[in-house]
């Protein structure tokens, strides 16, 4: 039976040979079952031949496959190539040109570099001129090394050593903080009369012009620092300290220090900070830090601030009435971001800088960069006497609270208080008598000793990974485990909190990520089973 | 008639008994006459385009391996013998640069994820007839597939489907039966549908 059904196939074909034929309609003729397959078959034949219709002529066709041809066998073969004998040729060509010519690249590297140089030297300004620097502003730049970079007294440039022997910089956004009137009770201290007062207005004066030259920004976002900033801060210490010394014995007597101090040494180094003709700059750029000479011509700007002056000066008669819009007048801020932080990972800057930053501060190591020293032969005492003042000049500003002597009258409390500073020389001892109407007096003597104990174990060293006010947070906070009170803390707590669900969220997401995909899969189709 | 006679007969109607099958254009295609060639494709690349149509069964596809077809006739044809018919030779080389072409397509379809399945339900109405087939069809496997397109759609001989595909007789026979036994199986859940 199975072989007559398979030969019915080949029967309606007409692939049959007569003998085969005639034996299988024999067949037919007796078998219904037989009968009823080969119409079934016919029907499928009949299916198929109509199911399939041609497909349509493809008109290009032949254009198409004798363009094909007619292109050459060997160009298809240079064509696969090609990128290989492209590549081949121009190694070659590398290679030769480095073999005859080998500063060719070098050549390239530095045109660009001065290229970039000049791009970010255009234009630049004086910084400090925005700062518009007062007595005072340069008086706490000398002892406290530190310069406000605007009028409104927000951005401070610090330059300092480190103990190390390191100097450094730092831009920040909040100063030291620094008891006003310093300098006032300096002057009170001095008690110059009025030449003597005129006298000592120009050295500032000219020190407030000088600085200005140091510090050069311009649009582009660069920040030019000389090297002669330092040497600045340190001739200004000692043009003070010789002016007090031939102004005020009272002042000599209260420093012994001054004694020391030589004025024709100070003049000389005096007059070598400001001739130093040294015009190398550190140039602070979005993308790079090099060091660079900048002629900067100071004259030439001074008339073209006058003529800028005198016009600021008309629209400012017309502003008047509009107050807010002139306080948005800040000349130049700069704005501490991020970008900065890539300049980590520049290797060249890496081997001269050491970069700290954080929300508030910008510190700059520059180790490595040669600070021009001035060549005198008593630098080095004068740099001791220096130092030293600095020092007695911070213990006699050393805030203690001020109260009303006179005022002592019945009934009210007096304390009585002693401060005393460690001189190499001498012990000086100062009296107090402190007066507060019906408030309990804390020990500021056990108060004062505790944070000067914290401030002495702190490690000053230590890099300033992360946000400095989370550092001080934690420094003045360290023997309470409690923080229960401090809103600083519940917020740093939120935040790590938030941090802990947004992680889990994550967590979460990958999760359901992952099940969708195993529900996406769908086992193949078997094939038919004929 | 002799010799003599039937030079005449050639001169005097040269046009009309200039010989163009595929034979001599091949011949003349070997000794240098390149523009036979042209003759040829143009002769046969509806057949193969139609060949290649049947057993891939994916319209985009076809002028592609056709062009790929003629180009390796092109190459090969100096190498061509004269034993066998010309068509068979074509045939022969097209049925396998299709098998080339499912193969490559099969490796591919690995990577590629598994489509929906494509069934047919009864609810639809505007079931096209011959859409149903020739899905069908195509569900089949290549080997019986191509022979029963072959005979029913090109009307090959069995002869010719062996040649082509380059197997016996016996197993054309069989494998066309056993096309129509699939595809009648594959039809089944439809017989209502189709029987108008």
């Amino acid at each position: 039976m199975n072989k007559h059904i398979e030969l019915l196939s080949s029967y309606l074909d007409g692939e049959l040979s007569p003998e085969e034929v005639k034996q299988l309609e024999e067949k037919l003729s007796y078998t219904p079952e037989l009968r009823d397959k080969l119409a079934e078959l016919k029907r499928v034949k009949e299916l198929t031949k109509s199911s399939i219709k041609k497909i349509p002529e493809a008109p290009y066709f032949e254009t198409r496959l004798f363009s094909y041809l007619q292109e050459k066998p060997y160009r298809n073969k240079i064509k696969k190539w090609s990128p290989v004998i492209g590549v081949a040729v121009l190694t070659v060509a590398l290679m030769l040109l480095l073999k005859f010519n080998p500063d060719f690249l070098e050549n390239i590297f530095e045109e660009q570099k001065s290229n970039l140089a000049g791009f970010y030297k255009e234009n630049l300004k004086p910084f400090l001129f925005a700062a518009d620097l007062s007595n005072e502003d340069i008086f706490n730049f000398a002892f406290y090394n530190q310069l406000p970079l605007d009028n409104t007294k927000t951005q401070y440039i610090q330059v300092g050593s480190d103990p190390s022997g390191d100097e450094y910089f730092e831009i920040s956004t909040a100063g030291l903080m620094i008891e006003e009137g310093n300098f006032k009770k300096f002057m009170e201290t001095l008690a110059l009369n009025a030449d003597q007062e005129q006298q000592f207005d120009s050295i500032m004066g000219s020190y407030a012009e000088a600085l200005q030259s140091q510090i050069l920004v311009n649009d582009k976002n660069t920040v030019a620092i000389s090297p002669n900033l330092w040497n600045y801060q340190k001739a200004i210490v000692a043009d003070i300290l010789a002016f007090a010394k031939a102004s005020s014995e009272e002042v000599a007597d209260m420093m012994p220090v001054l004694f020391k101090v030589q004025s024709s040494v100070v003049k000389q180094v005096v007059h070598s900070v400001k001739t130093n003709k040294d015009n190398e700059y550190i140039f602070f750029t979005p993308d790079s830090l090099f060091i660079d000479t900048f002629e900067f011509d100071a004259d030439e700007f001074k008339k073209e601030m006058e003529i800028a002056k005198r016009e600021m000066q008309k629209s400012f008669q017309e502003m008047e009435r509009n107050q807010e819009e002139m306080e948005e007048l800040n000349l130049v801020r700069l704005k501490l971001d991020s970008s900065l932080i890539n300049l980590k990972r520049v290797p060249r800057v890496n081997k001269n800088f050491d970069i700290y930053i954080d929300s508030n501060v910008c510190r700059v190591h520059i180790d490595k960069i040669e600070i021009p020293d001035i060549e005198l032969p008593d630098m080095d005492s004068l740099e001791a006497i220096i130092n030293e003042a600095t020092k007695q000049f911070k213990s006699f500003t050393f805030t203690v609270p001020k109260f009303d002597l006179s005022d002592g009258k019945a009934g009210k409390k007096f304390h009585k208080y002693d401060y005393k500073i460690e001189m190499d020389d001498s012990i000086k001892s100062f009296k107090f008598d402190l007066h507060i109407p019906d408030v309990e007096i804390p020990d500021v003597d056990s108060i004062l000793r505790n944070e000067m104990e914290h401030l002495e174990n702190f490690n000053w060293n230590q890099p300033l990974m992360n946000d400095s006010l989370m550092e001080w947070f934690n420094f003045f906070r360290s023997d309470d485990s409690t923080y229960s009170d401090n809103p600083m803390h519940f917020e740093f707590r939120m935040k790590e909190f938030e941090e802990e669900m947004e992680k889990f969220r994550e967590e979460m997401e990958k999760l359901k990520r992952e099940l969708r995909k195993d529900s996406v899969y769908v086992k193949p189709k078997k094939p038919v089973e004929i | 008639m002799d010799s003599e006679s039937k030079k005449e007969v050639l001169q005097s109607q040269p046009r009309i008994l200039e010989i163009n099958d595929d034979f001599s254009l091949i011949k003349r295609f070997i000794e240098g006459d390149e523009s036979t060639f042209k003759t040829l494709v143009h002769r046969h690349k509806e057949k193969v385009r139609n060949i290649i149509y049947l057993t891939v069964s994916r319209t985009e596809f076809v002028d592609d391996i056709a062009q790929e077809v003629f180009i390796t006739l092109y190459k090969n044809l100096k190498h061509f013998r004269f034993e066998s018919q010309f068509t068979t030779w074509l045939y022969r080389i097209t049925v396998n640069k299709c098998k080339d072409h499912l193969r490559k397509m099969r490796i591919r379809s690995v990577f590629v994820p598994v489509k929906e399945t494509e069934g047919y339900n009864h609810i639809n109405d505007n079931i096209d007839v011959s859409e149903i087939v020739h899905k069908s069809i195509n569900k089949l496997p290549e080997k019986l597939r191509t022979p029963l397109l072959l005979k029913d759609i090109e009307g090959f001989s069995y002869q010719e489907i062996a040649d082509t595909i380059q197997c016996e007789v016996g197993t054309v026979k069989s494998r066309i039966f056993r096309a129509r036994e699939g595809l009648r199986n594959l039809l089944k859940p439809y017989e209502e549908d189709l029987r108008d």
